[in-house]
């Protein structure tokens, strides 16, 4: 009798080990290794009004992998020597008929290979495994882009040479445009652009959809130069779409430009030429702007970026009122809308979270429009424009003088005149005061403006940078001290400002947090400033 | 016949009124109708985006209200790496809450809220615990019965007891430095926070500070302040730069505050105390006037059967009394008819016999009358 309890609780292990037991295939369900790259659900077309099965899920890599030996033959047509990545088939057909064909031919070959003795898949009667109701797998496609790396690999690349005609160049492998006239696809040297001009989402007219393209052409071409035995991109899901592949992928530093006879600089100046045209005194419109185009397209991967779908001028479709193709967005907008990474503010302002710049840009407000300095970008003179220059290589002649007259590297500050050290024991209490290593941060930070075009552009040389710590007064040598503006008490002001223990450790801190410097750690009191010995008097001081 | 049903709602009516309006002067926190706060209440306003996680608050605070020194010091920052709630000598916590979203872990500090109409004040039935003009819900031990509803009620789990003090236990929680404050003193944490991450003020003024701080920095905090409704608003507010359900902060809690929740059937409580004499009364009276009118109806129907029998019995005695009378009357005709025969019998008989005619017809109806009428 006195073992019955024991046995209960033995029975109590036993039940909770069996569902531990149980529950490990699930764990197993929910981990990473059920997410997919080539996660592909077969829905036939026509199939949405019929009581059906759940969709097949459909592993493609698991099959390649299997089928080692074979071609994309074995599953997918050919026609005018292309492959056409549908199954076994060149267009679809009637539901019925394409339903037919999946279950023979997917049973057919799995039981084929079971009659081999070989791995396979479910055969009839095993309906479930294919149609499941509750998914197995998690699709996990990484959507993949070009970027100016791969671009220029693909360039470069010796097994790409049906090259443009009698040029080094073979541009024309890949880019094409419609000419309405010819009926057919032509190549036209200098007009390049991003194939999502006409491959939209969905199949749109003759233009077949993105993603139809991306495979069609980018999986043909590369698996005929793999069945060359040369080197090429991948023919597999995951190849292009599994994230950590899609790391994996060699970057080229050092691109050369992208030759589509795009210009160095542009000049900016809608507005004005309007204005002259017209007549009205052009003082009253904002100065024209020098764009440095060739700097820009060293910063960001894709022409898109700036240009949307079409490689046209900003100005076709951001008119001055904004126009029905550009959704009304006004020119003004298009290239100041902060919320934007396609206008030049936007972009600009996305900058600002770089660690070199998070560190003073961080702590500020933002800006409302009208707080911007316009005449950073719009720097131009307008008499420039009079007369109207008639060619657009005087425009850019315009632009390109201007850019080569801005003054780099700015005025600095003779580094005697920086103090080098700055103590800042005005509010000693528990701690000594603490010995701020000046010149050697002024200096930090002009290393990193240098860094960055945009930086060094928008900073007037060292006396911009004082103006990070120094903040609210205008840029001087000689600013106000902190206790000037915050006070010593522990409390904020009414108007939030805070109070100056607040102001010293949150400049600091946050900086040095957003800079990402690792040392000190934020919460290492004793390596800024040292503790006074005689702090127990003081706590018993609180304690009373 | 006792009071009336309509004069007993009368009553009832002006006794309800009398006690609605007698609780309406004693209207507060923690009352029955929705309470704004005291105008001009202090509070804090964390700014969980500035916290560092350096614990000189919870230095501060076991400094500042003597409490004993914790196993662990306080500038052993491994104490983060655990999730903790204050407790009873500790006032008020710190925790860390780090996600891979996150470049930066986000420390959060937890006290008692000092909500505006709090829910441990509402729950303690001794008054030890009361909502201050300044802002601070304080607690009177004296006052204490140990009961710890305060504990169960509170929605932010703050009111900590001292288990291991076998005698004289206390609730414990942050006071909110009161006596600091009523000196025109900064809470401990408060002053020693070197990052300013929280701020004292009115609560008003908070509000607005935070207000400002979400304006200049718009992508930079939630756009919530977390403690302006919640549970009716707190004292102490917060806001952050991450969403207030991935750094242990509740956002079930709605915006009711926890009286409203109890105020209705609580409310009638101390009218059902005070009406319990009228209302028996009226039932007694109720249940003595239905036994009145039973009996009298009783009583009416008895007498009216009685009249109906009386009058029954009545017209029966006055039919056989006509009845005797017309028996008597013809009795006595034939009689006197009879008597008559015999005598002119007799006389023919004594015309002949020389017979007295005279004394017999008196003599037989004087004695069969009488004896007649007893025998009917």
């Amino acid at each position: 009798m006195s073992n019955l309890p024991s046995n209960g609780f033995t029975k109590t292990i036993c039940i909770a080990l069996f569902i531990l037991v149980l529950s490990f295939p699930l764990y197993g369900a929910s981990s990473r290794n059920n997410h997919r790259p080539d996660l592909i659900s077969i829905r036939l077309s026509g199939s949405a009004d019929k009581k059906q099965m759940p969709d097949a899920r459909f592993l493609h890599d698991k099959h390649t992998k299997a089928l080692e030996d074979q071609d994309c033959n074995k599953c997918h047509q050919k026609e005018k020597n292309t492959f056409i990545f549908k199954f076994n088939r060149i267009k679809n057909s009637d539901y019925n008929t394409d339903k037919k064909l999946y279950h023979e031919k997917c049973i057919g070959c799995h039981q084929d290979r079971h009659s081999l003795g070989k791995i396979c898949g479910p055969v009839a009667s095993e309906c479930r495994l294919c149609h499941l109701q509750t998914p197995d797998y998690i699709s996990a496609i990484t959507p993949f882009g070009f970027n100016k790396s791969l671009h220029y690999r693909h360039e470069m690349a010796e097994t790409i040479r049906p090259a443009d005609a009698g040029k080094e160049t073979n541009c024309s492998a890949c880019h094409h445009q419609f000419d309405k006239d010819l009926d057919k696809t032509i190549y036209i040297k200098g007009e390049e652009g991003t194939c999502r001009y006409c491959h939209k989402v969905e199949k749109t007219g003759k233009a077949r959809s993105f993603q139809t393209v991306a495979h069609i052409d980018c999986l043909n071409c590369h698996y005929k130069i793999n069945s060359d035995n040369k080197k090429a991109g991948p023919i597999n899901c995951a190849g292009c779409h599994d994230a950590d592949k899609q790391s994996n992928i060699e970057i080229l530093k050092d691109i050369p430009r992208i030759k589509r006879n795009q210009p160095d600089s542009v000049l900016l100046s809608l507005w004005v030429k309007n204005a002259l045209k017209s007549g009205k005194p052009a003082n009253q419109f904002v100065k024209p702007v020098a764009f440095n185009h060739k700097t820009h397209e060293t910063k960001l991967e894709h022409c898109y970026t700036c240009h949307h779908e079409s490689m046209e001028s900003c100005t076709t479709c951001h008119s001055r009122m904004g126009s029905e193709k550009s959704q009304f967005i006004r020119l003004g907008k298009a290239m100041h809308a902060t919320d934007s990474l396609n206008s030049c503010m936007g972009c600009h302002k996305q900058n600002l979270n770089d660690e070199n710049c998070a560190g003073c840009h961080w702590q500020m407000a933002d800006k409302h429009f009208a707080e911007n300095n316009c005449n950073k970008c719009h720097t131009i003179d307008r008499k420039l424009l009079n007369p109207i220059p008639e060619t657009k290589d005087k425009a850019v002649k315009i632009a390109k003088k201007e850019i080569n007259s801005w003054p780099y590297p700015h005025s600095l500050i003779p580094q005697e005149e920086i103090p080098d050290t700055v103590t800042i024991d005005i509010m000693k209490d528990q701690y000594e005061g603490a010995i701020l290593p000046h010149r050697k941060i002024v200096n930090a930070l002009l290393k990193r403006v240098q860094k960055s075009d945009l930086a060094r552009h928008f900073h007037d040389g060292t006396i911009t940078l004082c103006s990070g710590c120094h903040h609210n007064s205008p840029s001087s040598v000689t600013p106000p001290k902190c206790a000037s503006c915050h006070g010593i008490s522990h409390a904020s002001e009414p108007d939030g400002r805070p109070g100056l223990k607040g102001a010293y450790h949150s400049q600091c801190i946050n900086c040095h947090q957003q800079m990402n410097i690792k040392k000190p750690v934020s919460t290492d009191c004793i390596a800024c400033h040292k503790k006074i010995k005689a702090i127990n008097n003081a706590d018993a001081a609180i304690r009373r | 016949m006792g009071i009336t049903r309509r004069q007993f709602f009368g009553w009832m009516g002006a006794a309800v009124g009398a006690q609605v309006s007698f609780s309406a002067k004693a209207k507060a926190a923690a009352g029955t109708e929705h309470f704004t706060g005291y105008p001009g209440s202090m509070g804090v306003l964390h700014d969980i985006s500035r916290c560092i996680g350096c614990r000189k608050c919870e230095a501060a605070c076991n400094k500042v209200n003597s409490l004993p020194l914790p196993n662990r010091p306080f500038d052993d920052l491994s104490v983060l790496d655990g999730l903790r709630r204050p407790h009873a000598n500790t006032y008020t916590v710190v925790n860390k809450f780090t996600s891979r979203d996150l470049s930066l872990p986000v420390f959060v500090k937890k006290q008692c809220n000092h909500c505006q109409e709090p829910a441990c004040v509402s729950a303690c039935f001794v008054k030890a615990l009361t909502k201050s003009e300044t802002g601070a819900v304080v607690y009177d031990p004296s006052l204490c019965v140990g009961c710890r509803y305060c504990m169960v009620a509170c929605p932010f789990e703050i009111p900590a007891y001292e288990y291991d003090n076998p005698f004289t236990p206390e609730v414990t929680k942050c006071t909110m430095c009161q006596p600091r404050i009523q000196k025109g003193q900064l809470p401990g944490c408060v002053e020693i926070c070197p990052k300013e991450a929280l701020t004292f003020g009115t609560r008003e003024e908070l509000i607005k500070i935070a207000r400002q701080r979400m304006k200049t920095h718009p992508d930079r905090y939630v756009d919530h302040i977390y403690g302006e409704h919640e549970m009716g608003g707190c004292n102490w507010l917060y806001i952050s730069n991450t969403p207030f359900a991935d750094i242990g902060m509740r956002e079930d809690l709605g915006i009711t505050p926890a009286p409203a929740l109890t105020s209705g059937p609580l409310a009638a409580v101390p009218v059902v105390v005070s009406l319990w004499v009228v209302f028996i009364t009226g039932m007694y009276a109720i249940s003595k006037r239905k036994d009145q009118m039973a009996n009298d109806d009783k009583q009416l129907a008895v007498n009216l059967m009685l009249e109906t029998q009386q009058a029954k019995l009545n017209k029966t005695v006055s039919q056989l009394k006509e009845k005797a009378k017309q028996e008597k009357d013809a009795t006595v005709k034939r009689e006197v008819k009879k008597a008559l025969d015999e005598a002119a019998k007799q006389q023919a008989k004594n015309s002949s016999d020389q017979p007295s005619p005279t004394d017999t017809p008196t003599g037989t109806s004087d004695t069969t009358q009488p004896g007649k009428q007893e025998t009917e």
